[in-house]
């Protein structure tokens, strides 16, 4: 498949960093108190099914609304709900108080042998087992449970690549089952969205891993299996390079993959799609890597869905010095030193808050510092490099050193653009310049020798020109005949520009 | 370490230092590093800073420094400490107006600026013409990052219009006191025939203080674009087209045009290529950019030294591309965003 939009040589491969999280599985047991965000299930009031009081089981369907964007909430522990918080949009949520038992209710109608089943009850499976809502925009099941309707998806694509500063292991996501079930777990998939080719995406060292795993597929008679290598380059991982690199599409500012009839998803998800149809799981678990230098050791830990974090961090957290902890990505997620684990959660990066710097620090050979210029001898010698969270620098004026313009993943040139929005001529020009392309991936601030937080400043620019009305999405769902723009279903998606345009003539 | 930061932090405090502030958490800064943490995503950053950067452009300069002491004596030495100490006044009494913090880039100008000069250049020359460059050239378009022409190219070239004797009749031959106007291109215009090119390797010749030992300013562009401090595409696409060029050139007039290698290595088109075209904040700043200007350079360099009265234009061939530079970038960022199709 030719690639009709030239691949942008940006990027930026993170190499050798200390604090990688190891193959083990631990379990971390099950804890005394979840809390769960129904926010979810979609809907404009959100409703819980439960009172206080009630006794819940794990697997329990705790929130579902299927008139709404959304999936259902379900109970992660057996015990009893503590407290309904009633909040505007994520701040409903309900705690349960576990009885400590470490039981679950199946989904009714589950089978060893999934092929019997028809397209209906598997859907209901991953729908009902909340499977469904751990990929970011949903899995799309007749329920409403994404911005597309299953038989709409015409691209499947289960993507590995390494390309944070710290990723899961596969193997540790497998979690003792073999590929077989992730084979299994494409299958179920296929019969669902039956017009969906599948690719299988990882970086160079996810080859054959991903070999192994074709080959199950077609021992089970699974056609139209791709296998694609990408570079361990960050953002490589993200569907906005995805698409492009993958499937030769150009990627819709503004809108997810989904739109395009694409399902992206990882090893964990598709895992919980095949738990729930043959062995009845419901999804309360989550198997999250520990990462970074501030954890003493990094296995993965298996827990419930809900459950605070700084309780089974306990253990592993280097108490030395204090640690910022950080969700999936450093640098984009966010700070859950006081969250709990949900859904989407697959990596918790604990990274020593260093607020002064060495002194001296830019005289020093730097054995383990990472940089983009060559400047240090970690380019250039095999140790391990180290994370923190100290600036490196002081801020100065941009020198147009064009570090942040080589690596932007989607060609523009963030240099230019900050330029602009700092000095607050922000009108069509940028537009053309391309400004809207820009997937905040933050690899532009990362690399920058002033320290400039060019990433927010683009931001910052996208979002003054769509309070202009120089938004490009209405033009884009027009050309592009995008997918799942019917009104009502811009909860995960953004909101329908269409309609948006119509309220503003 | 403690001690310094008690120290730093009650001299910031002291009412009566407020007004040299900038001085001192620029020193902190040097000294204890940032003590700045990230806010929020991207939450760990790249160690490159400006110190860094600017350091490393420093250390490429080493080899070329260390040759002119050698070669040319104690002086040299006194014509880097004069362009610094007068320099930096300038840059911190800017530095004080603004209330910013001291930048960084001046550490690179102040040492290419004696470098750049014949050996015999006396010091109050050099003191003016530092003088000049850093406020006329950087300053006065408001510092670090949004001057138009090469800081120490604007001295430069002040003193040599101001001052052409000074500047171009007399000049020294390594470890020698004897004074001569023989710098090999004039001596190649006016006989046409060159000094041995080991003899420019190893800058046995005469020449500007930093510009002669030119193993060492080879070592150092290897340093910078090993270390993508400074851009490759500008170094080798200037010097690339002042070989092309001279290649067309002797091939057509011998007589007029010097040949190739020759081209390359007297002068100070290696000095300019990897030290001063390369400044980013002077150059293009796309990639396509990079090569036009390299490439204009390269050309404007020739066609000065065989029609114009100089014998060298490394120094004008910089600062009108310079000139250009905002052109360039607009035009190649044109081509290639072009307007939304409607």
């Amino acid at each position: 498949m030719a690639n009709k939009r030239k691949r942008a040589s940006g990027g930026y491969r993170f190499t050798r960093f200390s604090g990688q999280p190891q193959p083990d599985v631990v379990d971390a047991g099950v804890p005394p108190v979840v809390t769960i965000d129904l926010s979810t299930a979609g809907g404009t009031s959100i409703r819980a099914l439960v009172e206080e009081g009630e006794s819940v089981k794990a697997g329990q369907i705790l929130a579902r609304d299927d008139a709404a964007l959304g999936n259902p909430t379900i109970a992660t522990v057996n015990g009893t709900v503590a407290e309904i918080r009633r909040g505007r949009g994520s701040g409903t949520a309900v705690a349960i108080r576990s009885d400590g038992t470490d039981s679950w209710k199946t989904v009714e109608g589950y089978s060893g042998d999934w092929k019997s089943l028809g397209a209906d009850a598997l859907e209901k499976l991953i729908y009902l087992s909340g499977a469904s809502a751990t990929v970011g925009g949903g899995i799309p099941t007749r329920f409403n449970s994404a911005a597309i309707e299953p038989g709409q998806v015409e691209h499947l694509l289960l993507q590995l690549v390494p390309a944070e500063v710290f990723n899961p292991d596969p193997s540790a996501v497998l979690d003792g089952r073999d590929l077989r079930s992730a084979a299994e777990g494409l299958g179920i998939l296929r019969k669902i969205m039956p017009e969906a080719a599948i690719h299988l995406v990882g970086g160079r060292k996810q080859k054959s891993l991903l070999a192994q795993l074709q080959q199950h597929c077609r021992q089970s008679r699974l056609d139209q299996i791709s296998l694609h290598t990408l570079p361990a380059k960050y953002p490589n991982h993200r569907e906005e390079v995805l698409i492009p690199a993958v499937l030769g599409q150009e990627y819709p500012h503004g809108y997810s993959a989904l739109n395009l009839g694409v399902l992206v998803l990882d090893l964990q998800a598709l895992l919980h799609v095949r738990d729930a149809v043959v062995k009845g799981k419901p999804a309360i678990q989550r198997v999250v890597a520990l990462a970074g230098d501030g954890f003493s050791r990094r296995p993965h830990l298996r827990m419930r869905i809900g459950t605070p974090l700084e309780q089974p961090l306990e253990g592993y957290l280097n108490k030395q010095r204090p640690q910022r902890i950080v969700r999936n990505s450093l640098l984009t997620g966010g700070v859950v030193n006081q969250g709990v684990v949900d859904p989407l959660l697959a990596t918790l990066i604990a990274v020593p808050e260093d607020v002064q710097g060495p002194p001296l620090a830019f005289s020093r050979p730097g054995f383990r510092t990472d940089s983009y210029s060559r400047t240090f001898l970690a380019n250039f010698l095999p140790f391990n490099k180290t994370v923190d969270t100290n600036l490196h620098g002081e801020h100065r004026p941009c020198i147009a050193c064009t570090y942040c313009d080589s690596v932007c993943p989607v060609g523009i040139l963030p240099h230019l653009l900050h330029r602009y929005v700092q000095r607050e001529v922000i009108d069509e020009n940028l537009l053309r310049l391309r400004i809207f392309d820009c997937i905040d991936c933050n690899l532009c601030t990362y690399v920058c020798t002033s320290k400039i937080p060019l990433a927010e400043l683009i931001r910052q620019g996208k979002r003054q020109l769509e309070a202009e009305g120089l938004d490009p999405r209405p033009e884009q769902a027009r050309k592009r005949a995008l997918k799942g723009l019917r009104a009502g279903a811009g909860a995960a998606a953004p909101e329908d520009p269409a309609t948006l345009e119509e309220e503003r003539t | 370490m403690k001690i310094a930061k008690t120290l730093f932090e009650g001299l910031k405090k002291n009412r009566l230092l407020r007004p040299v502030k900038p001085i001192i958490e620029t020193l902190e800064g040097i000294v204890l590093g940032s003590p700045e943490a990230t806010s929020g995503a991207p939450h760990f950053l790249d160690h490159i800073e400006i110190k860094r950067y600017m350091s490393t452009v420093i250390m490429a300069m080493i080899p070329a420094t260390v040759a002119a002491v050698v070669f040319f004596g104690w002086y040299v030495l006194a014509m880097i400490l004069i362009s610094y100490v007068v320099g930096g006044i300038i840059e911190v009494a800017f530095a004080l107006i603004r209330k910013k913090e001291i930048e960084e880039g001046f550490l690179v100008t102040g040492l290419i600026f004696p470098l750049i000069l014949p050996p015999t250049t006396p010091l109050w020359v050099v003191a003016v013409g530092i003088a000049f460059g850093v406020f006329f050239g950087k300053e006065v378009f408001g510092g670090t990052g949004r001057n138009i022409f090469n800081p120490a190219l604007v001295g430069r070239i002040f003193i040599t219009i101001a001052f052409p004797q000074i500047m171009s009749a007399t000049w020294r031959m390594p470890f020698s006191d004897v004074i001569t106007t023989a710098t090999p291109l004039a001596v190649y215009r006016s006989a046409q025939t060159t000094v041995p090119y080991l003899d420019l390797l190893l800058g046995q010749v005469a020449g500007s203080t930093g510009e002669v030992f030119r193993i060492g300013i080879i070592a150092g562009a290897v340093l910078l674009m090993m270390t993508r401090v400074s851009s490759w595409r500008i170094t080798l696409s200037y010097l690339g087209s002042v070989a092309l060029f001279a290649l067309i050139g002797h091939a057509l007039g011998p007589q007029t045009f010097a040949p190739p290698l020759f081209q390359l290595l007297a002068g100070s088109v290696l000095f300019g290529a990897v030290f001063m075209a390369t400044d980013p904040v002077t150059s293009p700043a796309t990639k396509p950019g990079k090569f036009i200007f390299g490439i204009g350079c390269g050309i404007i360099t020739v066609l000065i030294r065989t029609f114009s009265g100089f014998t060298e234009g490394v120094m004008f061939s910089i600062v009108i591309m310079n000139a250009f530079t905002p052109l360039i970038d607009n035009a190649v960022v044109n081509l290639k965003f072009r307007p939304a199709k409607r």
